[in-house]
């Protein structure tokens, strides 16, 4: 039997398995810094390249805090079935923290400082069946 | 630049007002600091409105042009002032100027919302793909703006040891003071259990830790000192200055999913910025403030925005908070109108309400959460799209 199709719940912010998954953002030309999602420029005020380029981002990153969602979040978010889950706010080396739900983790054992690696997993099924998958972070064994 | 001086305040009580007309809750707060002020409609030079995003405005955020139609159509200059829940303070800043350079000698600035019932919608417009940042949070990961500020505070639970209990304690305080407040939504006490106890929206948030959303509408009249002597008014001069963020400020800014890790920029750098120009004008240091209403959206912002404003150390919040020193009554009272914990947020009604309060204060008037001695104050206010503000009002 074949596995169902998997579709990202938003297109151009992340790949899929198994070449990705890796976020995708921008880094600027001139002074380096990272952005996610794609900037059309740099806001680096001292900055006077403005020139960003697409960029892989680290699948590794350390958890800087998380919060654990316990209501369930209005449309358009979807998540069947809901249950609570955690948030974390995940630094990469390239200086930038981002947002993403963990996974792979009791959520009395969510701890900041993990070590954690994105992945992707379901959400909710579409209409065609087709699995539809954000991206997550879960802990790394260190 | 003169100085400038509040000569009225009115606010319209915060609450959920389904029955009444959104211009008039403008109105009778209009009409009430006219009234205090001791001003007519023809003395009034200028105005600086707050637009508002969920009522009136014709559209196009033109809540100070509806005002003057239905009240006064004198032909001055408005400024119509979009900068999300920092608008109310951004629009005392118009009114701020418009009488420090000169150009008129009185000035009003208002700001009124109703908000919707249940959750904010999307704005309109919206791209709904992967440029558009505030789709990207619903969709990818359903972060409310709770989620923002639970990870700010789940943050300072690891840097400064903030506990479970001390969050609840800065709801209990707040709810205490607004009991005798008559602007106030919620004025019934709530023990350190009932907090404890409500229901965990973002951990460590719970529900009464907070603000609610609320209708509500205030507004303020500046002027010389002139104008202030000329109708025996008690000086009460004021000061305000508004920022923007800054880059590699390593807040988490709703909505947002990513942000700095380089600590290039102060925390909260729209409203620090603010603050610290506010100081510059004002010729007073962080230390000097007796007492500060700050936009307490959770229990988090009022341990730590004080910290970003250089009044208290970093981590000294907690401390304060447990010996009882931001009551009322102690070294730094943080929001004795109760906060918008015990208010709701009326988004750009906000500004011009820490305002009446400060005045309130500042004048004497504040019957039982009066600050005793108090003669210099402090408000702030911080809104979507790195927006910030804060005044601060010496007697």
């Amino acid at each position: 039997m074949n596995s169902p199709k998997q579709v990202p719940v938003v297109d151009g912010l992340f790949t899929l398995p198994p070449e990705g998954p890796n976020l995708i953002g921008t880094k600027c030309t001139s002074c380096g810094t990272y952005y996610l999602p794609k900037s059309l420029s740099c806001r680096n005020p001292n900055c006077e390249g403005k020139k960003t380029e697409d960029a892989k981002l680290s699948r590794r990153g350390r958890v800087h805090s998380y919060t654990i969602q316990y209501y369930p979040p209005p449309p358009p978010f979807k998540m069947e079935p809901f249950e609570p889950y955690g948030i974390g706010l995940v630094e990469l080396p390239e200086g930038i923290r981002i947002m993403g739900m963990l996974t792979g983790c009791a959520l009395e054992n969510i701890r900041i400082g993990m070590d954690v690696e994105l992945v992707t997993e379901k959400l909710y099924e579409n209409d065609q069946g087709d699995e539809v998958v954000t991206y997550k972070f879960k802990p790394v064994d260190s | 630049m003169r100085e400038v001086y509040v000569l009225g305040i009115g606010a319209h009580t915060f609450g959920k007002f389904e029955e009444k007309p959104f211009l008039q809750m403008l109105i009778d707060a209009v009409s009430m600091a006219v009234k205090d002020a001791e001003v007519k409609w023809k003395d009034i030079g200028g105005i600086g409105a707050a637009s508002s995003r969920f009522q009136g405005g014709m559209g196009w955020g033109l809540h100070g042009n509806e005002i003057a139609q239905v009240l006064a159509e004198n032909g001055v200059p408005i400024y119509n002032v979009s900068a999300a829940c920092a608008a109310g303070g951004v629009a005392v800043n118009a009114a701020y100027r418009l009488v420090a350079t000169g150009d008129c000698d009185i000035a009003m600035a208002f700001g009124g919302e109703k908000m919707p019932k249940g959750f904010i919608p999307r704005p309109p417009g919206a791209a709904d793909d992967a440029t558009d940042v505030d789709y990207l949070r619903w969709t990818c990961m359903g972060a409310p703006n709770t989620a923002y500020w639970a990870l700010e505070a789940c943050r300072r639970m690891k840097d400064h040891g903030t506990t479970e209990t001390t969050l609840a304690r800065v709801s209990v305080k707040a709810h205490k003071n607004a009991i005798p407040n008559v602007l106030a939504r919620y004025r019934k006490p709530f023990t350190l259990e009932e907090v404890l106890n409500s229901n965990m929206v973002s951990y460590p948030l719970r529900v009464y830790e907070i603000c609610p959303v609320s209708d509500g509408a205030a507004a303020v009249i500046l002027g010389t000192k002139e104008e202030a002597l000329k109708r025996g008014k008690k000086l009460i001069s004021i000061v305000s200055a508004i920022g923007t963020g800054q880059f590699g400020d390593p807040q988490m800014r709703i909505p947002y999913v990513s942000t700095s890790a380089t600590n290039l920029a102060p925390h909260t750098s729209e409203v620090v910025t603010a603050a610290r120009r506010a100081y510059e004008i004002a010729g007073v240091g962080p230390k000097d403030i007796d007492f500060i209403e700050l936009q307490d959206n959770s229990v988090w912002h009022e341990l730590a925005w004080p910290e970003f404003l250089g009044i208290l150390e970093p981590g000294q919040g907690d401390w304060m908070l447990e010996k009882g020193e931001t009551e009322i009554n102690g070294k730094l009272p943080i929001n004795p109108s109760g906060g918008f914990l015990s208010f709701g947020e009326a988004t750009v009604a906000m500004g011009p309400l820490q305002v009446c309060e400060l005045t309130t204060q500042l004048r004497g008037q504040a019957k039982e959460r009066q600050v005793e001695g108090a003669k210099v104050g402090m408000a702030v206010t911080l809104g979507l799209g790195a927006n910030g503000s804060a005044v601060i009002l010496k007697s």
